[in-house]
């Protein structure tokens, strides 16, 4: 029997548009049940190596389906053994399918990224130079590295300041966020918001704007992407 | 079969904004080149393939030593470790460290070139232990 | 291209990685086969050990060292 590679779950029953190819070139298709359907393509292996390119493809024939209709991705590189089992396997997750479905319709996800822009640049402070006596050698090595993660405290300030900024200005604009508040924060600072697609304009230029009057971090923002994170998952709470 | 240009194509369109880059332009065919994405000293032909080999087993190894060591500095942060105990990892790191810095001027390599670019490894545990 | 142009694409590789192989619906059970991603490994410092203690073992053997050579 062919093997399926599952892509995502869509809120429709049909693909009207042409939809780029999936792995091996092969067509990606729909399989329905009641209100919704899997999107699949058919597969004569039986893995699928996460490399750039297949995850790059994976993503292709999701951000394609995401244009017209609520898509929720399928975790890479899950493959089915069958049209049969795999519907069943998804009507006993329904339910839940069919909320996420509806909470995520329109809505893009856009990952933010703000670091200091010499954190690259931070000397690692090796066993030797440590003042403390008290230390010895690997846990001197291991502070080396912390600063090396974590950056010096005029970094953390900056990336502080600018992340706050940008919460406030961007919280009207975002609908669920999934944002890191612990101190000290472990650099680059990541987050995932989602965002209704109509905002995602407004939300990039919020975002440039304050990066554009600090020039001491780097701000980054990629996307949008079909909302993986949001998942299963809602993202809540603010910046305390 | 996709093609690595494909997908270089494809992150580029992912970038909404970088204030990190300057005068980067998507429309100059110079800033494009093919397998951007793997390290810039990896080739295909047969006569460095064995280097190619030594190249990749190194950098995957160092890539994993880096995660190993974020791993180990969160834990120590979290309190659960007795300072015999830190000082022991940190030795075991940096020993580990001091060796792969000989074994990379040894082949001649460079922090850039074993670069990969991975992006974060999670725990395998961590994904077994996602919810369905 | 630049480094800070790579760079940001990097970025947004990195971005895509840490979401499709770690999040998003997952189905395990009799109706998959297989989940890659989770082929992304879990190493545990003794097995790191061996594995730069491997590395060392190239670099003493003496092919090795003859193939590194005639790459120069």
């Amino acid at each position: 029997m062919t093997k399926l590679y599952v892509y995502g779950i869509v809120g429709a029953t049909s693909f009207d548009d042409p939809l780029p190819n999936g792995h091996d070139e092969a067509a990606v298709f729909a399989l329905v049940s009641g209100d919704l359907a899997v999107a699949v393509s058919s597969l004569e292996r039986s893995t699928v190596e996460a490399s750039a390119a297949n995850v790059w493809l994976h993503d292709n024939v999701l951000s394609a389906l995401m244009t017209r209709h609520a898509v929720l991705p399928m975790r890479f590189g899950t493959i089915a053994v069958g049209a049969a089992q795999l519907l069943e396997g998804i009507m006993k997750r329904r339910g839940q399918l069919m909320r996420d479905l509806a909470r995520l319709d329109g809505k893009v996800e856009i990952a933010l990224h703000i670091s200091g822009k010499n954190w690259e640049k931070v000397k690692q402070q090796v066993a030797g130079q440590s003042t403390d006596p008290a230390i010895t050698q690997g846990t001197a090595y291991l502070q080396g590295r912390q600063q090396n993660l974590y950056g010096s405290d005029e970094t953390q300030l900056s990336v502080q300041n600018v992340r706050r900024a940008i919460r406030s200005g961007i919280d009207p604009l975002m609908e669920e966020a999934l944002w890191p508040i612990d101190e000290p924060q472990a650099l680059p600072f990541k987050a995932s918001c989602l965002v209704n697609r109509n905002n995602v304009a407004g939300f990039v230029q919020i975002v440039e704007d304050i990066a554009a009057k600090n020039s001491d971090t780097r701000v980054t923002c990629t996307g949008p992407w079909v909302p993986y994170s949001f998942v299963g998952k809602s993202g809540v709470g603010g910046e305390t | 079969m996709k093609t690595e240009n494909d997908s270089q194509f494809a992150s580029l369109k992912k970038i909404l904004t970088d204030s990190g880059t300057e005068g980067f332009n998507s429309n100059d065919p110079s800033n494009f080149s093919p397998h951007s994405s793997l390290p810039p000293s990896l080739s295909t032909s047969p006569e460095t393939a064995a280097d190619d080999l030594v190249k990749l087993v190194l950098a995957v190894i160092d890539t994993v030593r880096q995660v190993m060591e974020k791993q180990a500095i969160r834990r120590v942060e979290s309190g659960a470790l007795a300072d015999a105990e830190i000082e022991r990892l940190g030795l075991t790191l940096m020993g580990l460290e001091t060796r792969m810095a000989e074994l990379k001027s040894h082949f001649g390599l460079s922090n850039e070139d074993l670069n990969l670019n991975f992006g974060t490894v999670q725990d395998l545990k961590d994904i077994l232990n996602d919810e369905e | 291209m630049t480094n800070k142009a790579q760079g940001g694409q990097d970025l947004a590789l990195a971005d895509l990685l840490d979401r499709a192989l770690s999040t998003g619906v997952v189905i395990w059970g009799e109706a998959t086969i297989s989940l890659a991603g989770v082929d992304l490994v879990y190493v545990g410092l003794k097995v790191l050990v061996a594995s730069v203690d491997a590395a060392q073992r190239m670099k003493d053997a003496s092919l090795v060292d003859r193939l590194a050579d005639s790459g120069q």
